[in-house]
């Protein structure tokens, strides 16, 4: 997509809907056949009025109206009719029914698009963006999408092709009325024109006061606390309510404006029905129209006057299309994670787990470097402990290590730099368990189990006891099968079960960051225990804000400011009386 | 929802039956039009003169005028009723947010709160002036119809109600299909969002398990069933307007049709400019009973977000003022006896005993989830104690109204939130009218004076939440906040984290110099900051570990002397 950058969004929607171009050929065929029944239809309606005022005509005294009234023509027309508005009914849901599937579809194909996307997109994107944006984007927009294009794509067609068919009609019928009709036209556009720009300046209006006041209560409901602890809520609601007011203010004028066209329009179109049955009844007088003429001609200035207001409608929906369409492209387009052609692979089999950092450097904004020049060499199979102050960088090496961003400088595996190998080849050689325990919508064993495919029993058996979970397992309804999500299980738990998908993982190296920090003293005991069997021959990494994790580590990495301060076993550094126990005692006791 | 109709002001009611008048005004104008239509055709029929037509055609413009200015009149009149109710509605749920406690108002997320202060309430308003306009005026244009119809043919009644019975049906039967399946896609989106959320929170551990390919497996299972299902509703939907296009064209041929038949039998030529205008009085009401399932379908998606306000506004703050306070003028003690509290699970803290005394200082100690933070919420009354007593000033703080008792205390939590403003308005949050000589003590004070003249003095801009200022920055001008109006007693909970250990010490020996009269009660993790205090409270799990001076716990318990070894050298210790 990237080299169309430049195009609309629209076009680029109208891209994705090429595959459906017999579909969209199919309604627009049905919608034409419609038309031309729906118009037809009138002419056969006119034909019937002819032929019942004609016949009233010549009825007098002597002649009833049995007499001159055929009921057969009566039925026979009226049957036509039936016909043609069924036939008419059939194409117009024909068309529907086309238009929501290539909609879904359509829809279906931008969701799977962007979700491939989160595949390929740079962490870094997830550092900028909002969840909740990224979110509303696949749901929200993409429904917008669906719906808008389904609903202005077809009736703009339909609309269209009616109104050349209806003209074209109403001039053969007479043009004395086409006429009186058309007249009607530029005052309606003028009232809409007049009012889709005032609409617009107090929509805006009221879309700013609206976000001015939304950004006014979240920051006072993300303060509750401040504010009662202060007494300030008189103030808070005084500043509140003067936003509100702006807010209504702006909000009665966008209302009024917009719901103002609508009686407005009817009024000119009563004032066009009006004179068209002036201008008919003249006409009709003078012998130049017939009751049918005009019949037939109030039922086209509907036909005729429809289509304006839905092309109306349409072009506001395409203009909402049009956003939400740009948002998702705008989305699709974003920079992804550069190609790689790996020079070199490390199977996790055959890995010594040796790791050497040289020279790294990093930062996620380039102005503020988080690591600076920081080397250091890790034997293979050493448990190595990182710790620093808040904001030193420990798990920006973690980061690194997974190579979620790339860095200046070199990190070595076994002597490769990880450049060399593919990003997925380099998170193969790892297990990792970090401080926000994630779980997902889904059952305890599809959590624990995650991407690995053919597990043997025996090993989720294990690591279920390993990890504590057994208790869990044992609580749960419907034990490992029950479905868990992020609110059903407590903080700990939650720890639990990522523990345990480390544990299937079965990488040949380890990282910890924070991985114990929301579990009790006990259970974390327990978890030790088990932490000690996985971490045992591997390399290992361990982020921990606890004395007791630490204190094994056959290395301890003190960071600070991004860079190594000091390095040794706990004992080591505690003697030197440096930064590490001035750390210790700052930071962990308590 | 209509429970929220009485938020209207006397003035909006007021306006609503001057609505509801000129609704009436409008229904009976477009249902007497139809009737001049057919008088025209009858004088087109007579073959009448220009003039006479054109003065029908006068009369009618007439009807269509009257009809239109009614309509602008609802509408500004609704305009006025649905804005003015929404204002109400925001400014009632807001007051009513800033008038709930930790506990009650803890149930919702910011996020949640600020979609019903706006989103729900603009949903439910635009919605509610709709139903109860179109509610009247649609069964009125459908009523005043029929009876038109009836008063001369009892046949084309019957013709009209017919075509109105296969309406309903036809929609009921559509919407019986479609809305266990509009359901359903509601579910599917919402696992849709909770399968992409889980993604995105977890991108991290996506990426290390090499798993993309894994979640957008999960992602496409629930994309196809939605796509699926919305397929199919949509495709049901699809019958609704052929079907409505159907009845409508049927009604006006059935009515032709009888018509005739009408006309045949009873040999009344007369009878067919009538005929022409009831077609256009039938399409009136289809109309009317079309928009009326509209809004049948348009309840309860508004109810769902009157629901959400009514929430709100139902909770209540479990918090009770005393109904007739005493005049509260605190000695500046602070004492708690056999305190037990919780949120509702399990205590958080128990059986906390203490005492301080006026321009003492109280250290509160204790590792995370200890409790610390409760205590000082206990002391504010953000939190009511669960057993045992709470006094500041000599009184409990149950007896002293929730504003009185606040007044006296200045407070900075953990957080240090700053508002988006400027300095000045921070710091002067207790009191706006704190002169700047004031406002600049206490962040001398705070050690905060320097970099607040370095950003340009009081009236320099502070961004939302603070995010112009560095950490220990923020810390600073919190402590300053709390200390701007020399309270009686000030709050500090683990504000000295950030500070290094020179501004700390300096912040603690201006508190100690400059407050001597104030009570200050200070929550840390280093003992540093707190072995000067004359009352140290060390917090294990909630319980009480022990109460004293650093020298006095030292010696007796074991917890705080396990916090003191790991921080400080055995000198320092020995000091």
């Amino acid at each position: 997509m990237k080299q169309h950058k430049n195009t609309s969004p629209l076009s680029k929607l109208l891209r994705y809907c090429k595959r459906h171009l017999a579909g969209f050929v199919a309604v627009l065929v049905l919608s034409i056949a419609g038309v031309f029944l729906t118009v037809f239809a009138a002419t056969f309606l006119k034909e019937l009025t002819d032929y019942i005022e004609s016949a009233s005509r010549q009825a007098s005294d002597s002649l009833t109206m049995a007499d001159v009234i055929d009921m057969n023509v009566i039925l026979r027309l009226g049957l036509t009719l039936t016909g043609m508005y069924l036939g008419s009914a059939l194409c117009s849901y024909l068309q529907a029914y086309l238009m929501a599937g290539i909609n879904q579809s359509v829809a279906r194909r931008l969701r799977t698009d962007i979700s491939a996307k989160l595949g390929r997109l740079p962490m870094r994107y997830f550092d900028g963006h909002a969840l909740g944006d990224t979110l509303s984007r696949v749901t929200n927009d993409v429904d917008t999408v669906a719906q808008s294009m389904a609903s202005s794509l077809s009736t703009s067609l339909t609309a269209a092709v009616q109104l050349v068919v209806v003209i074209v009609m109403m001039f053969l019928t007479d043009p004395w009325m086409t006429l009186t009709a058309f007249a009607t036209v530029p005052f309606s556009l003028l009232v809409i024109a007049f009012i889709v720009r005032r609409s617009q300046k107090y929509f805006r209006a009221q879309q700013q006061r609206l976000g001015a006041l939304n950004g006014c209560a979240e920051e006072y409901y993300s303060s509750l606390e401040l504010i009662r602890a202060y007494g300030a809520e008189e103030r808070a609601l005084q500043n509140f309510e003067e936003g509100n007011e702006r807010l209504r203010a702006s909000m009665y004028r966008a209302n009024v404006i917009s719901a103002i066209a609508h009686p407005l329009t009817t009024f000119i179109s009563k004032l066009g029905y009006v004179a068209i049955c002036v201008v008919g009844g003249i006409l009709m007088a003078r012998g130049g129209a017939t009751l049918g003429d005009l019949a037939a001609f109030l039922l086209y200035i509907n036909l005729f006057q429809s289509p304006l207001s839905q092309l109306g409608q349409a072009a506001n929906l395409f203009q909402s299309a049009s956003a939400a369409a740009g948002r998702v492209f705008e989305f699709l387009e974003e920079e992804e994670e550069p190609q790689e052609t790996p020079a070199a692979h490390i199977s996790p089999e055959e890995v010594r787990g040796a790791v050497e950092f040289r020279h790294v450097s990093f930062g996620y904004d380039p102005s503020h470097p988080v690591l600076r020049d920081f080397s250091a060499t890790v034997q293979a199979g050493q448990k190595v402990a990182i710790v620093g102050p808040t904001g030193a960088g420990k798990t920006t090496l973690v980061n690194l290590l997974m190579r979620f961003y790339e860095c200046e400088g070199d990190i070595l595996i076994d002597g490769v730099s990880i450049k060399s190998l593919s990003r997925a080849n380099v998170r193969d050689l790892f297990s990792m368990v970090l401080q926000d325990a994630w779980v997902f919508g889904g059952t305890l064993k599809e959590n624990v189990l995650y991407s690995k495919q053919g597990v043997p029993e025996e090993r989720v058996k294990e690591a279920v006891i390993a990890s504590d979970i057994y208790h869990l397992v044992a609580a749960l309804p419907q034990g490992a099968e029950t479905v868990i999500g992020e609110n059903s299980l407590s903080g700990g738990q939650k720890q639990l079960v990522t523990i345990a998908r480390a544990m299937i993982e079965d990488a040949p190296m380890l990282i910890l960051d924070e991985a114990t920090s929301n579990v009790d003293t006990r259970t974390e005991r327990t978890i030790q225990a088990a932490m000690d069997a996985l971490t045992k021959g591997r390399t290992s990494f361990v982020i921990a804000h606890r004395l007791s994790t630490i204190q094994n580590a056959d290395l301890i990495l003190v960071l600070d400011h991004g860079n190594i301060v000091e390095q040794g076993t706990h004992e080591e550094l505690l003697a030197r009386r440096g930064f590490y126990a001035n750390l210790y005692n700052a930071q962990f006791a308590g | 929802m209509f429970r929220l109709i009485r938020y209207l002001t006397k003035k909006q009611v007021f306006f609503f039956l001057l609505l509801l008048a000129f609704l009436v005004v409008q229904v009976f104008c477009d249902v007497t039009l139809p009737t001049y239509t057919a008088r025209i055709v009858e004088q087109m029929q007579a073959g009448a003169e220009a003039f006479s037509i054109l003065k029908t055609g006068g009369i009618m413009l007439v009807f269509a005028a009257v009809s239109v200015l009614a309509t602008i009149a609802e509408t500004f009149l609704s305009a006025s009723i649905s804005t003015g109710l929404g204002r109400r509605l925001r400014g009632e749920v807001f007051s009513h947010v800033l008038s709930l406690s930790d506990r009650t108002a803890g149930s919702f997320t910011a996020g949640s709160l600020l979609t019903r202060t706006t989103n729900d309430v603009q949903q439910v308003v635009s919605s509610m002036v709709l139903i109860l306009r179109l509610g009247v005026g649609a069964p009125l244009m459908a009523g005043m119809a029929i009876v038109r119809i009836a008063r001369s043919s009892g046949e084309l009644t019957f013709v009209t109600a017919g075509a109105v019975v296969i309406l309903l049906c036809g929609i009921a039967s559509i919407l019986a299909v479609t809305l266990p399946r509009f359901k359903l896609v509601q579910k599917l989106t919402d696992r849709l969002n909770g399968t992409l959320r889980d993604t995105l929170t977890g991108i991290r551990v996506v990426r290390a398990y090499n798993a993309e390919e894994y979640e957008r497996t999960r992602f496409e299972e629930v994309s196809a069933a939605l796509q699926k299902n919305n397929t199919f509703a949509g495709r049901a939907m699809a019958l609704m307007n052929p079907l409505m296009m159907l009845i409508f064209n049927g009604l006006t041929l059935a009515i032709y049709w009888l018509g005739c038949f009408i006309i045949v039998r009873d040999n009344n030529a007369a009878f067919f400019p009538e005929m022409f205008s009831f077609t256009q009085l039938a399409s009136q009401v289809v109309t009317a009973f079309m928009v009326l399932i509209m809004l049948f379908n348009m309840i309860p998606r508004a109810q769902v977000s009157a629901k959400r306000i009514l929430e709100v506004l139902q909770k209540q703050s479990e918090l009770k003022d005393p109904a007739a306070p005493a005049a509260y003028a605190p000695d500046g003690s602070i004492e708690m006896k056999n305190v037990s509290a919780s949120y509702g699970g399990a205590p958080v803290l128990s059986k906390v005993t203490f005492r301080v005394e006026k321009g003492q200082t109280l250290a509160v100690v204790g590792g995370t989830g200890a409790g610390k933070t409760t205590l000082l919420k206990l002391l504010l009354r953000f939190l009511d104690a669960d057993a045992g007593e709470v006094f500041v000033g000599g009184t409990n703080v149950k007896d002293v109204p929730q504003s009185e008792l606040r007044r006296h205390l200045g407070y900075a939590p953990q957080k240090s939130a700053l508002l988006s403003g400027t300095i000045r308005e921070n710091l002067a949050f207790a009191e706006p009218s704190l002169s700047d000589d004031k406002l600049m003590a206490a962040a001398d004070a705070a050690c905060a004076a320097g970099f607040i003249t370095e950003k340009g003095g009081l009236q320099a801009e502070v961004a939302q939440g603070g995010r112009n200022f560095s950490g220990g920055q923020r810390q600073r001008l919190s402590i300053a906040r709390a200390l701007a109006a020399k309270p009686s007693y000030v709050l500090f909970d683990d504000s000295f984290s950030a500070l290094d250990f020179a501004t700390d010490a300096q912040v603690r020996k201006n508190l100690k110099e400059r407050f001597a009269g104030t009570t200050k009660v200070i929550v840390a993790q280093r003992i540093s900051t707190v072995r000067d205090a004359d009352v140290i409270v060390v917090l294990d799990h909630g319980q009480m570990a022990g109460a004293g001076t650093h020298e006095e716990l030292l010696k007796t318990c074991p917890a705080y002397r396990e916090i003191a070894e790991s921080q400080l050298s055995q000198e320092e210790l020995a000091r």
